[in-house]
């Protein structure tokens, strides 16, 4: 199965058992949706001794880094738009 | 409306975005410290530097996950029209801006992380290892002021415990030596 293929079914078996795919990152040739999909790929991709490619496991963590951004970001606004309604200014400033 | 959610409603429904938020920081902590061994490492690489660096990676996002519970049971808990927070608003404010340090020292240590990803170095440790402290001061602070300032002991357990589930996930970022 070439890595063309295999990320369409991944992304085609995933897409209908959680209707649920945003973002994908490219490891090892694969397609490897982030958070929800990743997990099982990213399995399939360490060898059964436990083994992960350098270049994998840089791409997984970036992409975790990204989420802890996100997430990061999305609270100092919600923060922020908590203290703008009692009239006090932004955390950030 | 959320205000017009009963206290105990609410008190569940973020009891539910809790569990999702531990679902995804299950699921970022599968994605890092993972593996037992790195294959194709470049010239001058070490296993450890890229282990230690990818348990960094794993630890910070429990952190950010959880962090992020933490901000949503807070605002949730001081809705209208029982307030958890009653009489102590500015025990809330202060616990909203220690949270938003936690968020801002989180942005800082990922974007760290980003620029150095084949590197746990002394240097690099000690860097995110600053953040990290200083996550664990503003979690410190919450524990001592935040916490007695909240008037309903549901809402007080379950902030009390996410603060602790943080700490926990930045304490194994300091276990890291290089």
């Amino acid at each position: 199965m070439s890595a063309g293929s295999t990320a369409a079914g991944i992304l085609g078996a995933i897409e209908s058992a959680n209707g649920y795919v945003t973002l994908a990152l490219e490891a090892a040739g694969v397609l490897v949706p982030i958070v929800k999909g990743v997990i099982t790929e990213i399995k399939k991709l360490v060898d059964p001794t436990g083994t992960v490619t350098y270049q994998l496991l840089i791409q997984t963590d970036q992409a975790a880094l990204t989420t802890v951004l996100t997430l990061s970001e999305a609270d100092l606004a919600a923060i922020n738009a908590e203290l703008a309604k009692m009239g006090l200014p932004p955390a950030s400033a | 409306m959320p205000s017009r959610i009963p206290f105990p409603a609410r008190l569940r429904r973020v009891a539910g975005g809790f569990c999702a938020i531990l679902a995804l920081s299950a699921a970022l902590s599968g994605c890092a410290a993972r593996v037992t061994t790195v294959a194709n490492l470049p010239p001058g690489v070490t296993q450890t530097e890229v282990t230690h660096w990818d348990s960094a990676v794993s630890d910070l996002g429990k952190v950010a996950a959880t962090t992020s519970a933490l901000r949503q049971a807070a605002i949730a808990a001081n809705q209208p029209p029982i307030s958890a927070f009653a009489g102590n608003q500015g025990v809330y404010v202060a616990m909203l801006r220690s949270i938003a340090r936690v968020d801002q020292a989180q942005i800082a240590a990922a974007n760290f992380l980003q620029t150095v990803p084949d590197n746990w170095s002394a240097s690099t440790a000690a860097q995110v290892q600053g953040y990290v402290k200083a996550i664990l001061a503003e979690l410190a602070t919450e524990t001592q002021q935040g916490l007695p300032g909240i008037s309903n002991a549901t809402a007080k357990q379950q902030i009390g415990q996410l603060i602790a589930e943080i700490q926990a996930a930045a304490n194994l970022v300091l276990a890291l030596t290089q």
